[in-house]
């Protein structure tokens, strides 16, 4: 049984249950945990009455969200308002598949297939699919003959395959792209929710998500784009694999450290994407009720709570690949080919890597809890203004930088040319350039005439843009 | 054990495969595409050729083309269509509202279409092409389109930048005329407020 | 025969194309029609990047398919910019609303 699982089904139909199970596992935990972290922020002390600590409330929770009852409002869109909340989580769960958690695992098996010239398309076919052979040695065979039966069985080879497999579901060349790529589908969960919904405050909350995020994917993909530039891959272990490597023998070769503005733009951009505050107009309480998912209940609500922070968990990953080295770390390095350092043919190096991995994760997604309980909600016009005037030709300015550096530096720089990777002269050039970047932004942006002041045109009586003098009360 | 295999799809051999993909992805497009046709909802209408879209992206998958997949997705689901449903949003004031034409009208024309699409299938069946040997050796196609486009086809390319420029400049133009409404409708709601500030005082 | 030829990706191209035509055809929201002319549009990018594989094994057909999707999404950006101002005019979303432009 075992036998024939090896050689049937791929490593990734179980890496594929794992990872869901405890990426939607962690996605109860961090709900308590943004209680706590609120409970901290707000000198509090938070869920403690279910289990030790809480522990349990996610579970009681769950239980709360299955038992309530799913009410519908009436004249709504019924197909639409069922299918919004499902879009979200299809999305998240589907690009949950091309994140990468532990480089590449390099094995060897025995396999006994017929005798062909080519012993290497030979063992792909006895191998479960998807698997690329790298060698294939004939170590033994079995002389022709005659099986139980009767039938002629031709010459046997007994062939030692070696092969490597991404520890990941699937590897796409086009990762980060594709990531990006389905992630702006969940707009449409956010605008159908709102539109179906038949309510003016679901409509507004939708409307003005769209709005976001389609402002905020610009500077997403060019954040990106500037990482990308900088290895010619947009494959995420490609990526992760050229920054696994030190400066000076004990800096870690990250990003942060030859990105740092492209780094905080990413954050801010995936802060917009999840809709999460100081971002959450989308949903902000006190002027929309709760914006687009105003009329959910239930388990139809638990999804797109669900969507929300398996979507933070996901773009937290994909910042960790390319910022913080991914599943790098010292000691993970791999044991197979010293300018390859992502294959490795040990299975536990390959699981320590990927919780090594989720830790990182965790530490960005405590970044998202902290920002949303200590810093206030945007108005409109700022949001905008932040992306357009801001973010936008930041990150513009911070991808020709890049290609600049690129263009003189790494032409002097030998790794980068052999190997595209950045070495310690060429990093210390790429963190200058960004300092001086931040410094030409800061002179010249105050130079720049300030926006017009729209907010200003609504004089709401009383405010100071309309100050009307108080109505006489008397009181006798 | 083989039997529970093959019905997995796991173990099956490499054509099975993409095949089964190509009419789950087909069939996907044209019936959301019907969908797209039929629907007397503009918003379902909009929701269906974001199926549509999905669908051909899965095809573009196919045809080993990811990386347009990838630009489908973001482009074209995630900017372009969602303008479209934004217009949707901001026009339709009765969603059920439709204004058909005559049924003669309608019965002349899909004659027509359905001429145009025997014909086409005649056409496909009956052409015969021949196909080149498929490289899949190719590591980076991503990086060999890159080229094509700043290389073979740099003309096209700084073409539809030159689109682009001219479509912002008349995208500004068109949101420039719309805001001198917006500001009678500020100055009406201004006037009301002040009014009812003097009523007040 | 390979399950999967060019002519299979060509028939889903004509399928997409007609039905789009059909809508643009019998139907007078102008909204819809827009949507319908997307269609055709995906029709024929399935054609180019179709032939572009299994003909010519290039990247022809990819690189127009871009040029495609950048049209397509300046023409949605300009196209609903103008049919939010009609709409604004007349109230309606009927192309037949304008028939005056006939001239």
């Amino acid at each position: 049984m075992i036998d024939w699982i090896q050689s049937n089904i791929p490593p990734w139909v179980y890496i594929a249950f794992i990872v869901h199970f405890a990426i939607l596992g962690t996605v109860a935990y961090l709900i308590l945990l943004e209680r706590k972290v609120a409970s901290w922020t707000q000198d509090r002390i938070g869920p403690n009455r279910v289990g030790p600590f809480g522990l349990f409330q996610p579970l009681a929770d769950g239980l709360k969200f299955i038992l309530k009852e799913d009410y519908r409002p009436a004249h709504v869109d019924k197909i639409l308002f069922t299918i919004a909340p499902a879009i979200m989580i299809i999305v998240i769960i589907i690009s949950i598949a091309v994140l990468p958690w532990g480089g590449i695992k390099q094995s060897t098996r025995q396999v006994t297939v017929a005798t062909q010239t080519d012993l290497k398309v030979a063992a792909a076919t006895a191998l479960p699919v998807g698997m690329n052979v790298i060698d294939a040695k004939e170590v033994g065979s079995i002389p022709p003959g005659t099986n139980l039966k009767g039938d002629a069985v031709p010459r046997m080879s007994i062939v030692d395959a070696t092969y490597r497999w991404p520890f990941q579901i699937t590897n796409l060349n086009i990762g980060v792209l594709f990531i990006i790529g389905v992630l702006s589908l969940a707009i449409y969960g956010v605008v159908l929710g709102g539109w179906a919904s038949n309510n003016k405050y679901a409509f507004l909350g939708a409307l003005r998500a769209t709005a976001q995020m389609i402002s905020y994917e610009i500077p997403l993909g060019l954040s990106v784009l500037s990482i990308v530039v900088l290895y010619g891959s947009l494959d995420l272990n490609t990526i992760v694999d050229r920054q696994a490597h030190y400066w000076a023998g004990f800096i870690p070769a990250w990003n942060i450290f030859t990105q740092p503005i492209s780094f905080f733009m990413f954050l801010i951009c995936i802060h917009a994407e999840a809709n999460r505050a100081p971002f959450d107009l989308a949903e902000a309480e006190q002027e929309l009720v709760g914006g687009y998912h105003t009329e959910y209940s239930a388990m139809r609500f638990a999804l797109f709570f669900l969507a929300e922070y398996a979507g933070m968990i996901t773009t937290s990953v994909v910042c960790v690949a390319l910022f913080f080295g991914g599943w790098h770390f010292p000691g993970l390095g791999g044991d197979v080919d010293p300018t390859n350092p992502s294959v490795t043919t040990s299975m536990s190096i390959c699981i320590v890597r990927s919780i090594v991995i989720f830790t990182k994760t965790i530490g960005i997604v405590f970044i998202f809890m902290w920002v949303r309980w200590s810093l206030p909600r945007f108005r409109f016009d700022q949001l905008m203004q932040l992306a357009w005037r801001a973010l936008i030709p930041i990150s513009l300015l911070t991808l020709l930088m890049t290609a600049l550096v690129l263009k003189f530096g790494g032409a002097m720089s030998e790794t980068y040319r052999k190997e595209l990777r950045i070495d310690g002269g060429l990093a210390t050039i790429f963190f200058l350039s960004n300092v001086i970047l931040i410094a030409l932004v800061m002179i010249v942006s105050r130079m720049i005439p300030a926006a017009p002041n729209t907010n200003h045109r609504m004089r709401v009586i009383g405010s100071r843009y309309h100050p009307v003098p108080a109505p006489l009360t008397t009181t006798n | 054990m083989n039997s529970i295999a093959s019905i997995l799809a796991l173990s099956v051999d490499a054509q099975t495969v993409p095949a089964v993909l190509f009419y789950l992805f087909a069939g996907i497009s044209a019936a959301s595409a019907l969908g797209v046709v039929l629907s007397r909802n503009i918003v379902r209408t909009a929701v269906c050729l974001l199926f549509t879209l999905v669908g051909v992206a899965g095809l573009y998958f196919l045809l080993e083309s990811e990386f347009l997949a990838a630009v489908q997705l973001v482009v074209y689901v995630g900017g372009t269509l969602i303008l479209i449903v934004f217009g949707v949003m901001l026009t339709s004031k009765s969603p059920f509202s439709r204004f058909e034409p005559k049924a003669g009208e309608v019965v002349v024309a899909i004659a027509a279409c359905i001429i145009l699409f025997a014909a086409l299938v005649m056409a496909i069946r009956s052409a015969d092409f021949r196909p080149q040997t498929l490289d899949t050796t190719q590591k980076y196609p991503v990086v060999a389109l890159g080229q094509a486009l700043l290389g073979d086809y740099l003309v096209p390319f700084e073409l539809a930048s030159v689109v682009l420029l001219v479509v912002m400049i008349g995208a500004a133009y068109l949101a420039k005329s719309r805001k001198r409404d917006d500001k009678r409708a500020v100055a009406r709601g201004a006037a009301t407020l002040s009014q009812k500030a003097r009523q007040w005082s | 025969m390979d399950p999967l030829a060019l002519q299979h990706y060509l028939a889903v191209g004509a399928i997409l194309f007609v039905i789009g035509l059909i809508g643009f055809v019998t139907r007078r929201n102008l909204i819809v029609m827009f949507l319908c002319t997307e269609l055709m549009f995906q029709g024929v990018t399935i054609n180019l990047v179709a032939f572009g594989r299994y003909l010519n094994n290039d990247l022809g057909g990819q690189a127009f398919t871009i040029f495609v999707l950048v049209i397509a999404a300046a023409e949605a950006s300009l196209a609903l910019g103008l049919v939010v101002l009609l709409f604004r005019q007349k109230n309606t979303l009927d192309a037949d609303a304008w028939r005056e432009l006939k001239g």
